[in-house]
């Protein structure tokens, strides 16, 4: 028993730190420099969310804390306030993450939609309340639509690409803890 | 022994909170620096990024290119409409070369005649662009000329004709050019025939905004807009574009640079006129420390 289940989390954290990097890579190439480009898909909150909800030993707020505090400094967003609304919002995720336990897809969907755009809302408000530029309301609401559309693709890649799927009742964690 | 597995749980628990909180609070206090002393946290922002791009470049250098032979193969698809429409572009550009040439003669001819004395040349040095701004909602670039090049910030950013930004924020090899776009940007610039005064706001469009126009009825679509040089940041008289009036009843610019094919661009090396603070400093200007310091030695 004890052979079968390494502590391998580690490794998941540094390869989800690498995607993250490889994000902040894509973004920084100059494709083009014209403006009113659409914003792209926040692919990592998607990857997050997603494990939170299957594997939450893989994503501590540590992690998620780092991951978008880098984002933050190399896509020219003021330090910090997306991080903290991303962070608040995944933990609310967090906290109630044994709803989604023996839940279907679209309910979780939904949810993690829901959890976007107050993560969105959040930051927005926050922003505004001490009078720093904000980005346009219709660039907002692309990114959102764009979030929520890849959410099931990048699903589908966690769950049967990397085959991380939502611990089975009864089972045990590494420490021999319940999950 | 379960009851004490449970008490390690809830204290780890408590420590977490505890653990979190502190993470929010220093987020906030991040934000508040980055709020309050602007410039000192973008110079932050800047010199992580002066770390880690130049590092980058070998793997950047190779995608863009890429990404740059698809949009060139994509035009191979028009080719022939190109050819045509750059013969008639050259059939008018002869005429303006013309055209050009003869005024410049006038200009000379004139300005023999007055004695003027010209401005030294702004002289340029070119950059070539490392990284876009990494979000849809900022317009800017970082390029490969830093400190080490002499960059200051404040100067100006061209393409080969028309004005792009300017540079804010300099590390030691990279710096940031903020676009005329961005929304952060404001420029004083001139309208020309009628030379009034505006304000060029940039706003995440193509097609930046001419604000504080003094009076709009001298102004007419397809007036050229150049620097006006208030508030010495830029040089005056470099070309930004043309005014045009949009649906909405607001005068835009299209501007000059042609933002869609960006690899290179030119720095103008500027000095701003110095200021003058202390009376005497009306006379000649600041002595290098140490030179001052050896005068005083003598006279003591």
């Amino acid at each position: 028993m004890k052979d079968t289940k390494l502590n391998l989390n580690w490794l998941r954290q540094v390869a989800l730190f690498l995607f993250a990097c490889l994000i902040i890579f894509y973004q920084l190439i100059p494709f083009s420099l014209i403006p009113g480009a659409l914003p792209s898909p926040d692919i990592m909150f998607c990857a997050i969310c997603a494990f939170i909800i299957r594997r939450p030993e893989i994503v501590p707020f540590w992690l998620i804390g780092i991951i978008y505090f880098t984002f933050d400094v190399f896509e020219s967003r003021p330090f910090g306030v997306w991080t903290a609304s991303i962070l608040i919002m995944t933990e609310v995720l967090r906290a109630n993450r044994n709803a989604f336990r023996e839940n279907l897809f679209p309910f979780e969907w939904i949810a993690i939609s829901t959890i976007f755009i107050l993560a969105l809302a959040v930051n927005q408000i926050f922003l505004v309340m001490s009078i720093v530029p904000t980005p346009p309301f219709y660039n907002l609401l692309w990114q959102f639509i764009f979030t929520v559309l890849s959410y099931p693709i990048v699903l589908f890649i966690i769950t049967y690409v990397l085959r991380v799927r939502k611990p089975a009742l009864g089972e045990f964690d590494v420490k021999g803890q319940k999950i | 022994m379960a009851k004490q597995n449970g008490q390690d749980i809830n204290f780890g628990r408590s420590i977490r909170q505890v653990l979190f909180g502190l993470t929010l609070f220093f987020l906030f206090l991040i934000f508040l620096f980055w709020r309050i002393d602007n410039p000192r946290a973008e110079q932050l922002r800047v010199s992580i990024l002066d770390k880690v791009v130049p590092n980058m470049e070998w793997a950047l250098a190779p995608i863009t290119r890429i990404s740059q032979i698809v949009d060139d193969f994509q035009s191979y698809g028009r080719i022939y409409e190109q050819n045509q429409e750059l013969r008639r572009e050259l059939q008018q550009m002869k005429a303006w070369r013309e055209a050009a040439i003869q005024l410049e003669q006038e200009k000379a001819r004139l300005l023999d005649l007055n004695n003027v004395k010209l401005p030294a040349k702004l002289s340029f040095i070119s950059g070539v662009v490392l990284t876009d701004s990494g979000s849809p909602f900022r317009q800017s670039a970082l390029i490969n000329l830093g400190q080490n090049d002499g960059v200051v910030d404040g100067w100006a950013a061209m393409d080969g004709l028309g004005l792009l930004g300017r540079i804010s924020g300099v590390g030691k090899n990279s710096s940031r050019v903020v676009f005329l776009t961005d929304s952060n940007s404001n420029v004083p610039v001139t309208i020309k025939p009628s030379n009034q005064k505006a304000i060029l706001t940039g706003d995440n469009s193509l097609l930046p905004v001419l604000d504080f126009i003094e009076n709009t009825d001298l102004v007419q679509p397809g007036d050229r807009i150049v620097t006006s040089g208030d508030g010495g940041v830029f040089p005056p008289d470099l070309l930004v574009g043309q005014a045009v009036l949009t649906s909405d009843n607001r005068f835009r610019v299209r501007l000059s640079a042609d933002y869609s094919r960006l690899e290179f661009m030119r720095i103008v090396r500027h000095s701003p006129g110095l200021p003058i603070t202390d009376p005497d400093r009306l006379i000649g200007p600041k002595l290098p420390e140490d030179v001052e310091q050896a005068a005083e030695g003598v006279d003591g």
